[in-house]
């Protein structure tokens, strides 16, 4: 099972490297950022630390899947928000908001309202069955072969769109941040995601996840009160500067229409948000 | 699990209760967060000026900032609602069901 994940994460990285055309764009090779790397050493040795230690502790396909069950509520609530808050939230939205202005807080309200649909009507049939993924969930009342199937392609259908995003995205920001050949970023990236999974499981994704919240809920709270202390907390201020940066692209930012500019679409992407959650 | 055993659950007058009422009482939720969330995106998509209209005549702040942030509220709030009966009145219930299986 392990060999299959990481033959996957081979060809995604491969893929990944030849995709990266798809953000071209500006991204110039900077000069080496000493501080920049020192702080992705830390990071990346601490997580890899808590890899090593869970891996130790992890002897069973219980382990694997559900961290042996030893994850309270609260715990588990930070990492799924860790694993929400993505590059998509923190740095895909901010972007989304500075370009198109009031269509970037659609998408936050879409990814949002997912979830609330997906506690109500799935999270608690699913605790009850008591099983791991969602394959062993559906495979529970129909036919193992074909429903197993069917969840293969779906995931790697997904896999291929979404990771392959994301890990262009991360090789962008590593390239970004360090001045590394994009090449290797990406490498790099693809090498990291595979030990963390394979080897440390639940448990260590788990606490690679609360870390990650815990980082991205307080940078982002210091970042937004730092801004609002720029205004004064006056958040007309803050909008009446921002339509004031944008005024030359006569763009109205404050109102819908920057991207979704007719029915149809408005209507197919809050579909297509509702959906990516669930 | 044994048949015998799925029976005396599935005859249990608590265990029926408490099935009838998660029941309905997730779907008026996912009802509710839906009708909010596409009054929302259907307003954005027949009638986009709506929200574009500003809070104030002198302020640049429009009425569709304030809807927004309240529809995050509102999904907050919900699953403050959801989580508060789960871990209360439905976990409760779902205990008397298995006191009673054991006593049996």
């Amino acid at each position: 099972m392990n060999m299959n994940r990481i033959f996957l994460f081979l060809i995604l990285g491969t893929v990944a490297v030849f995709a990266s055309g798809a953000i071209e764009g500006e991204v110039e090779k900077q000069a080496l950022n000493i501080s920049a790397i020192v702080m992705f050493l830390i990071f990346v040795s601490g997580t890899l630390g808590i890899t090593y230690w869970a891996a130790k502790r992890t002897k069973s396909a219980k382990d694997f899947y559900t961290a042996g069950g030893g994850i309270t509520g609260f715990q588990n609530g930070m990492a799924i928000a860790g694993d929400y808050m993505s590059a998509a939230s923190f740095l895909g939205i901010s972007g989304l908001v500075y370009l198109k202005g009031y269509d970037g807080l659609i998408y936050s309200i879409g990814f949002l309202v997912g979830w609330p649909i997906i506690l109500f009507m799935i999270a608690e049939p699913l605790r009850n069955l008591g099983k791991y993924t969602f394959a062993d969930v559906a495979s529970y009342r129909l036919k193992q072969t074909p429903i197993r199937t069917l969840a293969a392609a779906g995931s790697i259908a997904t896999v291929i769109l979404y990771l392959i995003a994301q890990m262009v995205g991360a090789g962008k920001l590593i390239q970004l941040l360090f001045g590394l050949e994009y090449e290797i970023a990406v490498v790099l990236v693809g090498v990291l995601m595979i030990l963390y999974v394979t080897f440390g499981g639940m448990l260590a994704t788990t606490w690679v996840q609360i870390i990650k919240a815990f980082l991205l809920l307080s940078g982002a709270t210091f970042m937004a009160v730092a801004v609002m202390a720029h205004f004064n907390f006056d958040f007309s201020a803050l909008f009446a500067k921002a339509v004031e940066m944008k005024n030359t692209e006569s763009l109205d930012i404050m109102s819908p229409g920057g991207l979704v500019s007719d029915p149809i679409s408005a209507i197919s992407l809050a579909v297509a948000l509702m959906f990516g959650t669930a | 699990m044994n048949k015998e055993l799925v029976d005396k659950i599935k005859n249990n007058p608590d265990y029926q209760e408490l099935v009838s009422k998660r029941t309905s009482f997730s779907i008026k939720l996912t009802i509710s967060m839906l009708v909010v969330y596409f009054t929302f995106i259907l307003t954005i998509a027949f009638n986009p000026s709506a929200l574009g209209t500003p809070i104030s005549s002198d302020s640049v702040t429009t009425i569709g900032i304030p809807i927004g942030i309240a529809i995050i509220i509102f999904a907050f709030v919900l699953t403050g609602i959801y989580t508060k009966r789960a871990n209360g009145e439905f976990d409760d219930l779902s205990n008397k069901i298995k006191e009673s299986i054991k006593e049996n």
